[in-house]
Order: C-alpha cells, then sequence, then structure tokens
C-alpha cells in the first residue's frame, strides 16, 4: 500500500469537507420546508378570500362538464399612466475651465464627470449637458427638401 | 290567470294564480310571513328569538319550519349560506330596511363566526348570534305559496317558484339589461347580485351579502348568480354559494345534485354557465 501524497490528502479532505456541508444545507432545508407550509395554512382567512380576488382570472374554473360562454366582455385595458419627473443632473466642469471665462466647446468628448464635482464647477452646465438640437419648426435653418433618391 | 304584485319583505312580489281569490292567499301569506320571519320588526317571531338572552330557546310554526330550512341549506353550501349572520350584517349596517340605511366611518370589528342549530324544535346559539333569515325566507315562501296551491308561480324579489312548465325568467344583469332568458319551468330560479343593494363603510362600497368564513361583506369577481333548482329555497342558497365561491362557483354548482344549472354575471360583463341551461330565446 503506498502512501498517498500530502496535496492529495488535502485535495480528499476539502471534497469530504464540502460535501458534509452540501448535505447538513439540504437537511436543514427540509426541516425549514413544513414551518414555512404552517405558516401559509394559519393565515388569516380575511386575506386569502382577498388575494383570491386580487388575482381572479376573467373566467371562471371550468366545471367538468364544461362552461357555456353566454357574452364575453375582456377586461378592458388600463389607462396608461403618465408620470413626470424632474430629474437634476450632477454635472462636472472641464479643468481648464474653472475661470469660467472660456466658452465650452461642444463638439469634443466631455470629460469624465467627478465623483464630487466641486461647487465652483455648477455653472458649466452647459458643458456636459449640451442642449437638444433645436427642433424642426424652427425657421433659421430651412429643412432639406426629402432626397428621390441617389 | 291572474297576475299582479304587491309590496311585501322589502321588495316587490308578483304572483300569478288561477282565480282572483288564490291570488289574495298568495298575498295574505307572504304578509303573514313577513309579519313572523322580518327581522325588522320587533313584534315578530324571529326578532323575540334574536333579543332572548338564553342559550336555548324553543321555536314553533313557520319559524321553525324556515330555520330547519335555512340550517339544511348551511349544510349542504358548507356553511356559505348561513342565517346566523345576523349580527354582522346589522354592525356592517344592513340594520333597517335598505332605503334607510346610511354610510358608516369605519368597519365593525369584534364579529364572531355564526354558530348556531336547531333540533326538536329548540334553537341553540351562544348569546350575541342573530339570525337572519334573508333571501331564503322569501324563497322558502314562494315555496309555501305554490306548494300550497294559491300561486302558479310566485316571484319575491327574484326568487321565482313555478308550477308551470312553460315558464321562462328573462335574468337581468346589473346593467339592467337581459343577459339571458331561462327556462325553468317546474322548478325554481334565483338571482343573487352586489350590484343593487350597496352602501359605503370607510369609503368603500359593501354588499348586504356577508360572507359567514370572514363576516365581512363577500367580494367577488361574480356579480350576480344565477341558479335553478326545484325549490326556491335551493335555488337562492344556490346563488349566494355561487357568488361567494367567486371562480369557483361554477364548478362547484355543477357538482351539487340538487343545482339543475347556474350562470354567472362577470364583474367585466361576461356571461357564463353550466351545461345544464336551457335558454328559451
Amino acid at each position: 500500500m503506498s502512501r498517498l501524497p500530502l496535496s492529495r490528502l488535502a485535495k480528499i479532505g476539502a471534497w469530504t469537507g464540502a460535501a458534509v456541508a452540501w448535505g447538513s444545507a439540504m437537511v436543514m432545508a427540509k426541516e425549514v420546508a413544513p414551518t414555512a407550509e404552517s405558516t401559509t395554512t394559519t393565515a388569516p382567512m380575511t386575506q386569502t378570500a382577498d388575494a383570491s380576488y386580487g388575482s381572479a382570472s376573467t373566467v371562471p374554473a371550468i366545471p367538468n362538464d364544461g362552461l357555456v360562454i353566454l357574452r364575453y366582455k375582456p377586461i378592458p385595458e388600463p389607462e396608461p399612466e403618465v408620470v413626470t419627473r424632474v430629474v437634476t443632473v450632477p454635472v462636472a466642469r472641464s479643468p481648464s475651465s474653472t475661470s469660467g471665462g472660456t466658452p465650452p466647446v461642444a463638439t469634443t468628448a466631455p470629460p469624465a464627470a467627478s465623483p464630487s464635482p466641486s461647487p465652483t464647477t455648477a455653472t458649466t452646465t452647459q458643458t456636459t449637458n449640451p442642449p437638444p438640437p433645436p427642433p424642426p419648426t424652427t425657421t433659421t435653418t430651412a429643412p432639406a427638401p426629402p432626397s428621390s433618391g441617389s | 290567470m291572474i297576475h299582479g304584485g304587491f309590496r311585501a319583505m322589502g321588495t316587490t312580489v308578483e304572483a300569478w294564480a288561477t282565480s282572483e281569490a288564490s291570488w289574495v292567499d298568495t298575498r295574505t301569506l307572504f304578509a303573514d310571513v313577513e309579519a313572523e320571519l322580518s327581522r325588522f320588526r320587533p313584534d315578530s317571531a324571529l326578532s323575540a328569538l334574536n333579543e332572548n338572552p338564553n342559550r336555548h330557546v324553543s321555536v314553533t310554526g313557520r319559524l321553525a319550519a324556515a330555520l330547519v330550512a335555512a340550517a339544511d341549506v348551511r349544510d349542504r353550501t358548507d356553511g356559505l349560506v348561513d342565517a346566523g349572520v345576523g349580527a354582522a350584517v346589522t354592525a356592517w349596517g344592513y340594520d333597517r330596511t335598505f332605503t334607510q340605511i346610511s354610510d358608516l366611518d369605519s368597519p365593525p370589528s369584534g364579529l364572531t363566526a355564526p354558530v348556531w342549530d336547531i333540533a326538536d324544535g329548540v334553537v341553540t346559539r351562544p348569546p350575541g348570534v342573530a339570525l337572519d333569515l334573508g333571501g331564503i325566507g322569501k324563497g322558502w315562501t314562494a315555496d309555501l305559496a305554490v306548494e300550497a296551491g294559491y300561486a302558479v308561480v310566485a316571484s319575491a324579489g327574484g326568487d321565482i317558484r313555478s308550477a308551470d312548465p312553460r315558464a321562462v325568467v328573462p335574468v337581468t344583469g346589473p346593467d339592467g339589461d337581459v343577459v339571458a332568458t331561462l327556462a325553468v319551468g317546474v322548478g325554481a330560479l334565483a338571482t343573487s347580485s352586489t350590484a343593487r343593494r350597496q352602501w359605503r363603510v370607510a369609503g368603500e362600497r359593501v354588499s348586504h351579502l356577508i360572507d359567514p368564513r370572514t363576516s365581512r361583506p363577500v367580494r367577488s369577481p361574480v356579480v350576480s348568480a344565477t341558479v335553478i333548482a326545484e325549490t326556491g329555497v335551493d335555488a337562492e342558497a344556490g346563488a349566494k354559494a355561487v357568488l361567494m365561491l367567486g371562480v369557483d362557483g361554477l364548478a362547484w354548482a355543477s357538482r351539487q345534485a340538487w343545482i339543475r344549472a347556474a350562470m354567472v354575471v362577470w364583474d367585466t360583463g361576461s356571461v357564463y354557465g353550466t351545461t345544464g341551461l336551457r335558454l328559451a330565446a
């Protein structure tokens, strides 16, 4: 009988430990499950009744001998909910424009925003947040005529 | 055929009779039963029972017979239709005739489950349990009127008992439109609805139907349930149970040998029924 090398013994020990831990976890899970079930069954009846109504389907449970549909009206689609939110975006100022005297260059990529911008950069909004393009109804730039193909 | 309507039991009663004398007998019967079984009449036998502090109380006559019928349907509906919800009905605001009901600021609390029974003419119930025959009383009286030969067809607010094999009944939905016209023949039809008798408690709409399982007004996707059975009591009890069971109502009804057919109006306006329905039009 040859002796196992020390590294192999360590591997066997590690796998055995893992297997025991996994088995223990499974036993604990089995012990926990009945507790969860008993919690469910002792829920107040009012909650159960409300829950069954809240999850009501659009059709009744179908009897074994069939269901007669005399008139069908689906649940009306709910009106879309419009949520208006005002979002404030923190801005960072280019290190070269801390004096405020130099107009920003909108065509260049803005520098990476600092995680904690200093209060002196609060006026450089346009640098990192260029204003949206003018709406198409602007009269200063006439739109190009539609192309018929080149 | 003599046909006419009159007010009784807080609703409109219609009767079809073969003679004027029979029609008058029908009207007299309804008046007598109401005087005996109404919980709104302080001098009724039912009110006397509810106010009696004793645990065991002897009852006789029509009250005893109606309570036996009520106990029977309670057992057949697994407690879904229980006359013992009288205290809960009152606590939720239905303590006077419907036209006089006013809204409540807050829901009642501390309501106990209905527990009562009747055996050998003795009603047994703990203090605080009040009995309310409600719709069962209407169906039961319609049964009496037809079985006594007074009326060929009697309808008490939609609880209909018929001895006419040609009887057909248009069933209206919560909007008042006819959702189906059903052939009833010799038998009974009743409709239970949460759409009509409503008021507000703590700002929320509630109906007059109390779920005995929760002692709270019923919440169901079914706004109207109609059942066809052999007697008015069975039809009324079946309709209430189907409504309370909601999604499972029709499936439950199809398993009850004493229910011929059932139909429900869903809160979306859809109308469903069991295969036992016979449409007349």
